[in-house]
């Protein structure tokens, strides 16, 4: 599994949405179940998954599976 | 399962700006902050509106300062609930000392003059709890201080009670402290200079924990907005309030339960702790609230977080 399909299973086992529906464009506004509680728990994921750690300037941003990717890959995850 | 965005229905104030905003850098907060049955979003827009004004007066009338509010609330926002989950994992609080606090939270610009004061008060009208305890201190606190009372505010932080006094008893003889520079010059800015007439108000740099250079009885009424849980000894605060207090007068008082924030120290597990604890420094509870921030939870849970708000009084 390359590091773009572990981002995307990580986004849809938690908002429960297919991993075939998620792009980059996808955002909070296009997936219902993305609430506080999940938002929580996907920084909490995604830290584990990747082995990084966010700030809260760059979580404010997390608004589009697209911003998430690119703030993991200034971090130094390859996609 | 995707769906089409969700449209804010609101459109014609500095409020529904704010809302509308907050749909727009963050669509999930905007949805937890509007869809909270238990105080509709309708009752907290009056709140939002009458602080939006004020920040539109404090930034010369431009409204370039939506934007970045924004930001900071939802900075705040996203703070409490990461440090919400870290402390229901570790069962302890972020920082365990005040020194740890001035040097983080209160003396640092990129915290205090950064997002903190700014989204701490766009939280006043958002937060449903904010503004519970916030119309409790108009309804059940304020018609009982005098025109010309008196009053001694332990933590001015934004300045948000301060202008609710000021709009309700203009005449009153105010005097605020605060350890913070910049909550000062906040608060200043945003409760002082945007008062309709000239007011009896001063606020100094001081730690309230150092003691108060007032006499026994000073003071007709205190108002002290969530300290409690920023010191070390809330026992020694409760004492030097009560000493600088009328007999007969009374305090506003709030904090929280198991409630995490970045500059948050003292940590109380349940209700009745704070009960207790102000009853034995000989304060009365004449009226309080306990808020659990989830509504699903009780009141009487322990390790919950929840607001708590009181007004006491210094028995004759």
């Amino acid at each position: 599994m390359n590091n773009t399909e572990k981002l995307y299973k990580v986004v849809a086992d938690l908002f429960r949405v297919e991993p075939a529906e998620l792009n980059e464009d996808s955002s909070q506004d296009t997936i219902p179940n993305w609430d506080s509680l999940g938002m929580v728990n996907l920084i909490s994921e995604l830290e584990q998954t990747f082995g990084v750690e966010f700030d809260l300037l760059e979580i404010a941003d997390f608004k589009t599976v697209g911003i998430i990717k690119s703030t993991l890959a200034d971090k130094g995850v390859e996609f | 399962m995707t769906r089409e965005p969700e449209k804010s229905p609101y459109a014609d104030s500095l409020a529904d700006e704010i809302l509308e905003e907050i749909r727009r850098q963050m669509p999930f907060l905007y949805r937890a902050t509007i869809h909270t049955p238990a105080v509709p979003i309708a009752e907290r827009l009056p709140a939002l509106e009458q602080i939006a004004r004020r920040l539109c007066a404090m930034n010369g009338g431009a409204r370039d300062w939506i934007a970045p509010a924004v930001r900071s609330y939802i900075v705040l926002s996203l703070e409490f609930l990461k440090l919400q989950r870290q402390l229901e994992q570790t069962g302890r609080y972020l920082l365990s000392s005040e020194r740890e606090a001035q040097e983080r939270v209160y003396n640092n610009e990129d915290v205090f003059g950064g997002y903190y004061l700014y989204g701490l008060l766009l939280s006043e009208a958002l937060w449903p709890n904010h503004f519970t305890l916030n119309s409790h201190y108009r309804d059940h606190f304020l018609p009982s201080v005098r025109s010309d009372a008196h009053i001694l505010e332990a933590g001015v932080g934004t300045g948000y009670h301060l202008a609710l006094l000021l709009e309700a008893r203009p005449a009153c003889l105010y005097e605020g402290c605060d350890l913070s520079d910049y909550a000062i010059e906040f608060a200043r800015r945003f409760a002082v200079a945007g008062a309709q007439k000239q007011t009896r108000t001063s606020i100094h740099k001081r730690n309230v924990m150092d003691g108060l250079p007032a006499a026994d009885g000073t003071y007709d009424n205190i108002i002290m907005g969530e300290i409690l849980e920023h010191v070390e000894r809330p026992d020694r605060l409760l004492d030097e309030t009560y000493r600088v207090l009328r007999t007969g007068g009374t305090m506003y008082m709030t904090t929280v339960v198991f409630a995490a924030n970045i500059d948050h120290i003292y940590l109380f597990e349940h209700a009745d702790e704070i009960r207790r604890l102000v009853t034995s420094r000989r304060w009365t509870i004449e009226k309080d609230w306990v808020l659990p921030v989830y509504p699903s939870d009780s009141p009487n849970a322990a390790k919950r977080p929840m607001n708590y708000g009181s007004v006491l009084r210094k028995p004759l």
